[in-house]
């Protein structure tokens, strides 16, 4: 009886030493999932979207049935609506075309704004609920990297955490820690943007933290939409966050804090696009930087960028 | 035959842990209170407990290996989940020789191993600094709630499997 405790007992603490070592594995290499853990996010992946489609496929249909009902009101207002955006779109062609010409004029080619959708669908949510964690359906070969913002049609939702070959995992807006700040700007129609950057989501509030960077004699309302900002470096310009829910000075009094009600839905997720941003990221821009030998030609550096470039 | 059964059935039940969630209604996932799926282990608890002979040793292992899986598939952090599962299952191994073999044992073993569950994971997460959540807190918004929840699974899921290891208890017997 004794042996067999103390056996028990040895095993239960070689289990806590391999914990520790496996977490410490984790924890440090963050670059790149190893072969094996693709392989299996992959299958099960693969297995997920195998169940998940034609599950899905049911209870929309119910959830179709039941919208029936109100189909008639709202197909009523659409109208009304739209023939409001014709006029609109005119407007934004117009604009557009213009906008065009001035770059052209300017030989700015790519915009800070510009990007190119993955278009996703959400297979599976962790269990595993402090961690706020989604599935998607598309990974590296697909074009997904690392770090990529994640939309819907309403706003952003969250970014890449790991991509691997043929899924990723999506760290969501809910799940934002000290780790993962976005910079940010509170838009304005008139003067200057606000620049800042979001903290962490905050749960009790259930509001993500801005802290506001810039000095401004203006007050921020409750209402003003608060959107991405390129100078993060791996967010496109103008991607729609949320908007200001509260603003409160920080506990120093040197600067403010807004509490921004994040824009996109977290819990009804179906089909999300994964911003793949024209422009380099800072990363790449780094990475090029560091391959480049700076005795060796600069042509032959820049030319796998340039490619980069037309390819997106 | 009874080894591949019993992978395949815990595989599938580590895919729908994390598909379930995303069918729910919006309604049950977009409240203040959380409840974790641990169908794997839930499933581990009953199958020990109807198995002839005892297999605890290597339903032990399974319990491990799919705990690692869970880590690799949903969590990122590896080691987390594969020691409490593994640890949990111990302890339900333990209770077993000390209890009978009924349903309300099965509550019992499933209320206790997901405690043990919940506090390593709870422990481990916090020390990591990914929550901080307070433990009087956690009491009523995951602990209670992910109790209940897994316990539901056990009652609607406890006949099924009782027939089905029983079914391959006999058939081991001819």
């Amino acid at each position: 009886m004794s042996f067999s405790r103390r056996k028990s007992l040895f095993i239960i603490l070689l289990g806590i030493i391999l914990m520790v070592v496996l977490i410490g594995y984790s924890l440090t290499n963050k670059d790149n999932l190893t072969k094996p853990e693709q392989f299996i996010k992959d299958s099960v992946g693969w297995v997920q979207g195998v169940i998940y489609k034609p599950v899905e496929l049911i209870v929309d249909s119910y959830s179709n049935v039941k919208e029936l009902k109100s189909t008639y009101k709202e197909n009523q207002l659409l109208r009304e609506k739209i023939s409001e955006y014709k006029t609109l779109v005119f407007d934004n062609r117009k604009l557009e075309n213009e906008n065009k010409d001035l770059r052209e004029l300017l030989e700015i080619n790519e915009s800070s704004r510009d990007y190119n959708p993955i278009n996703a669908t959400v297979i599976s949510r962790s269990p595993e609920r402090w961690l706020e964690q989604i599935t998607i359906d598309r990974g590296k070969n697909q074009g997904v990297e690392d770090n990529m913002a994640v939309i819907t049609a309403d706003g952003m939702v969250g970014k890449i955490k790991k991509a691997s070959n043929l899924t990723s995992t999506v760290q969501l807006l809910t799940g934002f820690d000290q780790l993962n700040r976005i910079s940010a700007v509170v838009k304005r129609d008139k003067g200057k943007d606000l620049f800042g950057l979001i903290e962490k989501y905050d749960s009790e509030t259930e509001s993500l933290v801005f802290r506001i960077i810039e000095d401004s004699k203006e007050e921020i309302k409750k209402g003003e939409l608060v959107v991405t900002s390129n100078l993060g470096g791996s967010y496109p310009d103008n991607i729609l966050i949320g908007e200001v829910k509260e603003v409160e000075p920080d506990q120093y009094g040197l600067t403010k804090t807004a509490l921004i009600k994040p824009a996109a839905n977290m819990y009804d997720l179906n089909s999300v696009i994964v911003v793949d941003r024209s422009l380099l990221t800072g990363q790449e821009i780094n990475a090029d930087e560091e391959e480049s030998n700076p005795s060796e030609e600069d042509e032959e550096v820049r030319e796998p960028v340039d490619v980069e470039e037309e390819e997106l | 035959m009874r080894q591949a059964f019993l992978a395949i059935v815990l595989f599938v039940f580590l895919v729908l842990e994390g598909v379930a969630l995303e069918l729910l209604p919006e309604s049950l996932i977009n409240v203040s209170i959380i409840f974790i799926p641990h169908w794997i282990i839930v499933f581990l608890i009953v199958v020990n407990l109807f198995y002839k002979e005892d297999k605890s040793h290597v339903l032990i292992v399974y319990a491990i290996i799919f705990g690692l899986l869970v880590d690799i598939v949903y969590t990122n952090t590896l080691g987390v989940y594969m020691f409490a599962y593994g640890f949990a299952f111990f302890i339900a191994t333990l209770l077993k020789r000390i209890l009978q073999e009924n349903f309300l044992m099965a509550v019992i073993t499933t209320i206790i191993t997901i405690l043990v569950i919940e506090g390593v994971v709870g422990g481990v997460y916090t020390v990591l600094g990914i929550t901080n959540v307070y433990w009087l807190d956690n009491l009523t918004i995951r602990l209670i709630p992910t109790i209940i929840a897994n316990i539901f699974f056990l009652i609607i899921t406890y006949p099924f499997i009782k027939k089905v290891i029983i079914n391959l208890n006999n058939r081991i017997s001819i």
